[in-house]
């Protein structure tokens, strides 16, 4: 198996986790008033939390490795920006704005999330780690599933590479 | 003793990112099927060009990580 076909079945297999937990919670509070776990949450459930923290740290270096070790078609790796034609500037003026609107989105993300946590704090409601460990309490091994679904995205991602990996044009 | 919120926001906080989360998995399976650059090589070049607004969002996304999933209490 190539790094390529590593990566793609790594992305399908975190894409699948992602889905299944997000179909599964909604599962749930559609057929069920109360939520599946004790209030407050236990702390310990079955797999331990060692064993989640060793998959989940696996996960992320899976992760890395995969998109690290991808090889890249090289029409499709950038000259440099001095010999860069007009219209490959537009078109790398067109690429630095769609991530630039991903930073906006990853931002008014964080800014709803830290909205939610402050009215449930105000409000005596659960914080955000509460649902989590409900879910890991109620679901341990799928919990634990989709947590290194994440993690392996976070270490395809996040993890940056060496420099003439990250920009074999340059 | 804290209540659990309406299932309804929790559902709607949880679909949002978790939505956003596949749109990216889709988005890097495309760059990755046809030998493009793929998400994170993106990342780290923006990452590369802009070394302190990159410091920023990392801080902040660990402070966020370890408030809510870090907490022993």
């Amino acid at each position: 198996m190539t790094a390529r076909h590593l990566s793609l079945a790594g992305l399908l297999a975190a894409a699948g986790l992602i889905l299944y937990g997000l179909g599964s919670a909604f599962l749930y509070t559609a057929t069920h008033a109360g939520p599946p776990c004790s209030n407050p949450p236990a702390l310990n459930a079955n797999p331990p939390q060692l064993v989640v923290i060793g998959i989940c740290v696996a996960a992320f270096v899976v992760g890395h490795l995969a998109a690290r070790l991808q090889p890249v078609d090289p029409q499709h790796i950038a000259a440099p920006a001095a010999a860069a034609s007009e219209p490959e500037q537009r078109r790398r003026a067109r690429q630095a704005l769609l991530i630039q609107a991903l930073v906006l989105l990853f931002l008014l993300e964080v800014v709803a999330l830290l909205l939610f946590e402050v009215v449930a704090l105000s409000s005596g409601r659960w914080p955000i780690t509460y649902y989590v460990r409900c879910a890991y309490s109620a679901a341990g091994w799928p919990t634990t599933l989709a947590a290194a679904a994440m993690t392996f995205l976070l270490g395809r991602w996040l993890w940056l590479p060496g420099r003439s990996l990250a920009d074999p044009g340059a | 003793m804290l209540t659990p919120a309406p299932s309804g926001a929790v559902l709607w906080v949880a679909g949002v990112a978790l939505g956003t989360l596949l749109l990216l998995v889709a988005a890097d399976l495309f760059l990755t099927w046809t030998g493009r650059l793929p998400v994170g090589a993106w990342v780290t070049r923006w990452a590369r060009r802009y070394p302190v607004y990159a410091l920023g969002l990392t801080l902040l996304a660990g402070a966020l990580l370890g408030h809510f999933f870090f907490a022993i209490g």
